[in-house]
């Protein structure tokens, strides 16, 4: 673990995906605190619509007359929630399935890998977009429509690796020797596919960002007002050319968060994975 | 594996994958809280009317049994009637697949015309500023959200410069409908002007469908390139003498496109799914709007209609793709 | 008679992650046109290495020659730019160690063959239309002929895969000849074959460099197999050159003990091939003074300290090392 961090910190891309990131969730985290009108944010300021960035609003007002600064920092929190809890559910939903499905390779095995196969084979964008409009617009239904649009990709992913490790010697010799299905499975099988899912996942987190934020773009993500990074860049859509500055921060945020994984991402993959290293 | 095999394999997967892709659909569609007969017989409809659609459309009887009338009529080549355009749905798809299928096209073919020489470019000058520039490049729009450089590139060529229309697929009538691609139907009816324009109304979302996809195609021929360069056949090209140019352009190059064949597959698998929310921007009037307003609208046989459509070009791409890449490698596909 | 390839004090390392590889260690050989001459060693002692440096095919990042001079036909190939470049491939040509590795597995053999003819080889006398790649293809028939591969129009057709190991290396030998070379450096050419094989490509090489007076620098860790078709043979040993032995000198006369030992581990009738015992030398770590010490039944303080110096006797027999064999009582048995 230390060594890991420690080649983390060696590798300038990894460190500076990581730096982005720490920002971006440090911002998160104390949105509350930093945004500078954290009341103004979700309220109507007739007074002061589409103003352009000044001193008192540095990134301009939107068309409620609310400060846009404050309303990207608070995003943040909704943004990294939603791909957090994406995210997670993916990874709980799609690997047990995978290793299962791998590791017995039965009828049941055939099943839970052609239902992957289905979803995987429709849209995800228009499953999602299914979904959350069957579900009605709010975080929760965003959650669930990508937690169900993306485990497969896991499954998929730990299921053709739990099948071509079965086939090495070291698993054959280790159920040769009476260990237990289980404990093949988590002392064999998921530290040596550990690594592949962690790149899977951080690869993950940039598609996440953008289906959560297209799915707000689309208006089906949470309702207005809250800040949501993508239904504030659609609703900037009526303002343009003029309003210059409405688009610009939130894209500029979601940008800046999904850099930051993929940067992080492409550096733990060098890292974990020196046969495919190519930054040198 | 050789060709007869290939295509055996995917057909055999083929229908079971849509079947139950549809099933995902048609159970998801009925689970939706809103009474679907309310929405079929219309807003004004009485409680008789409504009742009288329910029966009709047969949306009490058990969800099974739907489900197989529905089937039943796919395979008689009857995907319903839209609630909301009011026509057969495989006339809308038939209008609208086209519209999407040549953004596409012209999206993937340039994003192989970017990314294929950058690619090769980075990878044969290495470490060098160029090669640095490309890939700062590349991992920048892979990062940017599609939606939102439609909408910068709407700012700043439409907008601001006045280059290139804002939106939608053609100014004036479409030409006399062909292939269904405006571009080609123009060229067809040797209509230049028309052909002109309807290339200007593509450049926009294509580019927004090409800048991302080129950077990745970008990625993956470098880092194929990489490989190439290493291998002991270039090796050998080299101590031989053969000239440079030929060894990189005809050698490296085709080595290289085996991998990126598969990548420009996927991102044009990517593209349809893009496809949503770009057409939504440029009001393109191709799949992804009309699925998108099919589902807002609770149209379902149309969602039914757009799903089967997408998986069915999803399969035949990845087809083309297989049989595309024995072309290029004479030993098989693994 | 001067020199057609000189090679003095080439130090040659390889850039690890574990720090520097001393892969050749002041080597110092020369070739005289029409000359075959056998460079044995043991698998990692650097004959492929010095092959690469001689035909500027080292891998690029890693390889860095530390010191020496490469000369051919009078050019400097280490520092010679566009010069050295016309003779790679012309003046001089390869045949690699493993052919199918070698090849491209994307084109067929023909286009492959093509290539080399059409930018290495002398422009072929033009055929009565003037058709010059019709006189090329004339050419490679005629070759292919040479090299005993019969039928030869269907395999230009085919992919490498599609080949058998001999019929690559034919092919291989034959894109060695076609650019009319004056020496051919043959890097195993017989280590993927079978042993009936073998003796078929050996015999063909002196043959054919017989017939046309090129010279041969031929590696190999087979000391009989040099032997079947050498004038002389340079022994290596961890990137260092032992020993030099004139034909006259191959058996009895040998002086150098790891050439001793690999004299002793060759096959007898009833008897397999033995190996030497001991690791070989690391080229990490390589040990100090003479790299066999550690390995060499004579070895004495001074091989711990010194490198030993190379001996000439006026026969061009050259031995490297402190303690060497009294030069034989037995007479050779040639
Ligand atoms: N690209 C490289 N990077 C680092 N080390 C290398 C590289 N290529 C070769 N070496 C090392 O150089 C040494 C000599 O290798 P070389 O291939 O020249 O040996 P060889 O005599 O041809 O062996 P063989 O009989 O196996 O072909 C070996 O120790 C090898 O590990
Ligand atoms: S120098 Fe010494 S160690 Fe080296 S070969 Fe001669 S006797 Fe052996
Ligand atoms: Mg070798």
């Amino acid at each position: 673990m230390t060594k890991l961090i420690k080649s983390i910190i060696g590798h300038r891309t990894a460190l500076a995906g990581l730096l982005l990131l720490v920002l971006v969730t440090a911002i998160a985290i104390a949105a509350p605190l930093i945004a500078p009108h954290p009341d103004a944010a979700e309220s109507f300021h007739i007074d002061r619509r589409l103003m352009p960035p000044s001193s008192e609003a540095i990134l301009g007002t939107d068309r409620m007359g609310s400060d846009i600064f404050s309303r990207v920092i608070l995003g943040a929190r909704m943004t990294l929630l939603i791909t957090a809890a994406v995210v997670c559910s993916g990874v709980i939903i799609g690997v047990p399935i995978g290793l299962i499905a791998g590791y017995f390779n039965t009828g049941l095995s055939i099943a839970l890998m052609g239902v992957a196969e289905v979803l995987l084979a429709v849209p995800q964008i228009i499953l999602a977009i299914a979904i959350t409009q069957s579900l009605g617009p709010s975080i929760g239904s965003v959650i669930l429509a990508l937690s169900i649009t993306y485990w497969p990709f896991w499954a998929r992913l730990v299921y053709a690796e739990t099948r071509s490790i079965c086939n090495e010697i070291f698993v054959e010799s280790a159920i040769a020797l009476g260990a237990s299905s289980w404990r093949v499975i988590f002392l064999h099988i998921l530290p040596n596919i550990a690594s592949s899912i962690v790149v899977r996942t951080t690869v993950a987190v940039g598609t996440t960002m953008f289906a959560s934020a297209t799915l707000g773009f689309l208006g089906l993500g949470p309702p207005p007002p809250s800040p949501e990074w993508g239904r504030m860049i659609a609703e900037s859509r009526e303002y343009l050319p003029e309003a210059w500055w409405y688009a610009a921060a939130p894209g500029l945020a979601l940008f800046v968060t999904v850099l930051g994984f993929s940067l992080f991402g492409d550096g733990l993959r060098d890292i974990l994975d020196p046969k495919t290293r190519r930054s040198g | 594996m050789n060709a007869y095999s290939v295509v055996a394999n995917r057909l055999v997967w083929f229908l079971p994958t849509l079947l139950g892709l549809l099933a995902v659909v048609f159970v998801l569609a009925r689970i939706v809280p809103s009474d679907p007969a309310v929405l079929a017989a219309g807003e004004n409809a009485s409680a008789e009317q409504v009742q009288e659609t329910r029966d009709r459309l047969g949306f009490d009887r058990p969800l099974l049994e739907q489900f197989v009338e529905y089937l039943r009529e796919v395979a008689r080549g009857d995907l319903g009637t839209s609630v909301y355009t009011q026509q057969p749905i495989i006339r809308d798809l038939a209008e609208r697949l086209p519209a999407t299928l040549e953004l596409t096209f012209v999206g993937v073919l340039a994003a192989a015309l970017i990314g294929v020489p950058l690619g090769v470019l980075s990878a044969l000058h290495r470490n060098s500023w160029l090669d640095h520039m490309l890939r700062l490049a590349s991992v920048l729009l892979i990062g940017v959200a599609p939606f939102w450089i439609a909408m910068q590139l709407q700012m700043l060529f439409s907008m601001q410069l006045g280059w290139l229309p804002l939106s939608g697929r053609i100014d004036d009538v479409a030409p006399e409908a062909v292939t269904s691609l405006i571009t080609i139907d123009a060229l067809l009816a040797g209509d230049l002007q028309l052909f002109l324009s309807a290339l200007r109304h593509l450049v926009l979302p294509a580019l927004t469908l090409a800048l991302p996809g080129g950077a990745v195609v970008m990625r993956f021929t470098r880092t194929a390139v990489l490989d190439a360069v290493t291998s002991p056949s270039v090796a050998y090209q080299t101590a031989m003498g053969l000239p440079r140019r030929v060894i990189v352009w005809k050698y490296i190059l085709r080595s290289a496109l085996t991998s990126t064949v598969t990548q420009l597959g996927l991102v044009f698998g990517i593209s349809i799914t893009g496809a949503v929310v770009i057409e939504a921007v440029f009001e393109w009037p191709g799949l992804g709007t009309y699925a998108a307003r099919s589902i807002l609208h609770s149209d379902y046989n149309a969602v039914m209609g757009v799903t089967l459509c997408a998986g069915i070009v999803f399969a035949i791409s990845n087809l083309l793709v297989d049989l595309l890449q024995m072309v290029i490698d004479p030993r098989g596909v693994k | 008679m001067t020199a057609l390839l000189e090679i003095r004090d080439l130090c040659l390392a390889f850039r690890t992650d574990k720090g520097p590889a001393q892969v050749l260690d002041g080597v110092d050989l020369t070739v005289a046109p029409g000359e075959i001459v056998g460079l044995v060693g043991e698998s990692g002692s650097g004959k492929t290495s010095l092959a690469r440096a001689i035909l500027g095919a080292l891998p690029v990042p890693q390889a860095e020659i530390a010191s020496g001079r490469i000369r051919l036909d009078g050019v400097d190939m280490l520092r010679g730019g566009k010069a050295a470049e016309s003779l790679r491939g012309r003046v001089v040509t390869f045949v690699p160690q493993d052919p199918l590795d070698s090849f491209n597995p994307l084109f067929r053999v023909g286009t492959q063959l093509a290539d080399i003819m059409r930018y290495r080889a002398p422009p072929a006398k033009e055929g009565r239309f003037g058709n010059a790649r019709h006189a090329r293809e004339t050419a490679i028939l005629e070759m292919l002929d040479a090299v005993q591969l019969p039928q030869s129009r269907a395999l230009l057709d085919r992919y490498p895969h599609q080949l058998s190991g001999g019929q690559r290396q034919r092919v291989m030998l034959a894109m060695a000849l076609l650019p009319q070379p004056r020496m051919i450096i043959a890097d195993e050419p017989t280590a993927a074959l079978d042993v009936t094989v073998q003796v078929q490509i050996l015999g063909l090489l002196r043959r054919i460099a017989a017939e046309r007076g090129v010279a041969i620098l031929f590696t190999t860790h087979d000391l009989g197999a040099a032997w079947e078709i050498c004038d002389r043979i340079i022994v290596m040993y961890a990137g260092q050159i032992a020993e030099i032995l004139p034909r006259t000198a191959f058996f009895a006369k040998s002086r150098h003990p790891y050439t001793r030992m690999l004299l002793a581990s060759l096959p007898e009738p009833g008897r397999e091939a033995i190996g030497i015992s001991g690791e070989s030398a690391s080229p990490l770590s390589p040990p100090p003074g003479c790299r066999f010490h550690p390995r060499c039944p004579m070895a004495s303080d001074i091989c711990r300290k010194a490198r030993p110096l190379p001996s000439r006797s006026e026969d061009g027999h050259l031995v490297a090392c402190h303690h060497p064999w009294a030069a034989a009582s037995s007479p050779a048995h040639v």
